[in-house]
């Protein structure tokens, strides 16, 4: 899957929680989901569950530890869906 | 040191997967899930369990200077209907929970030096700056210092601190902000507390 691609998916999964219109509209790999979009910490498990629905893949509670930007969250996908 | 966070019930039943197991099974552990589906109130415990967890986790990461998001190393203990322990690592910490029909609002502390806390419904949700300036009005009252003189800043992590005339204070403060609610609770601190090994 691309870059431009896969970034477009995740905004798409996280703009039903996102509270910094601003952030998102600017969102880059460098985007932090709590600090840059607030997403309030309670939505995060569902941002994850989201994912791993658009991608079928299951993310381990490990991975799901770093899971707090942009970056981090295409770094998981890729490994995931390269090795399947 | 201390923590606190506010759930809008009515935000949380809208903009969330709660009822799923998958979202219990990344979010708690197996003791917590028994006590959350002991009784008819699923929804309310889950979001009291987890505001226990949040408050406790903003304490964790003041400290550690570091966020991650790894909620089932927090494990809560109900102690009475408003009062419980999260224990992190080697660390109890002792919160306290209210709630209605509309919120749900836990401030966990280390020590008691919790001196104000309060909780309330925004005139507009997008309007965050209406938290911070309540917050600068009770810290006025508590210093008997003017408001102009008091500001808040949030450093790198995201961690709110007083400043008096642009000097950073070791008083603590924390806010929380969720759909039409928000709160504040701060502490003083003659020194900045450390917690070992976190």
């Amino acid at each position: 899957m691309k870059k431009e691609e896969l970034i477009a998916k995740l905004k798409t999964i996280v703009e039903p929680y996102i509270q910094d219109e601003e952030a998102f509209k600017n969102l880059t790999e460098d985007t932090d989901f709590i600090t840059d979009l607030k997403i309030n910490s309670a939505n995060l498990v569902d941002v994850i569950l989201d994912v791993e629905d658009e991608f079928d893949i299951r993310i381990e509670n490990d991975e799901m530890e770093k899971m707090l930007s942009v970056k981090a969250a295409m770094e998981i996908v890729t490994s995931k869906i390269s090795t399947t | 040191m201390i923590g606190n966070d506010i759930i809008d019930l009515n935000v949380a039943g809208l903009n969330s997967r709660w009822q799923e197991q998958r979202f219990l099974d990344k979010l708690f552990t197996q003791v917590e899930q028994e006590f959350i589906l002991k009784d008819e109130l699923r929804f309310q415990n889950i979001w009291r369990l987890w505001s226990m967890k949040e408050s406790t986790y903003k304490i964790v990461v003041r400290e550690k200077k570091s966020s991650s998001f790894n909620p089932k190393s927090f494990h809560c203990k109900i102690t009475s209907d408003s009062s419980g322990i999260v224990l992190f690592g080697d660390h109890a910490f002792k919160t306290t929970t209210k709630y209605n029909t509309d919120i749900i609002y836990t401030t966990a502390q280390v020590k008691e030096t919790l001196q104000i806390t309060d909780y309330f419904k925004l005139d507009n949700p997008s309007q965050s700056y209406q938290l911070k300036s309540t917050a600068i009005h009770a810290y006025s009252q508590l210093k008997s210092l003017s408001e102009s003189s008091i500001s808040i800043e949030k450093d790198r992590i995201g961690v709110p601190h007083f400043f008096i005339d642009r000097t950073l204070q070791t008083d603590a403060l924390t806010l929380t902000h969720h759909g039409q609610y928000a709160g504040f609770a701060i502490s003083c601190e003659s020194i900045p507390n450390k917690l070992n090994d976190l």
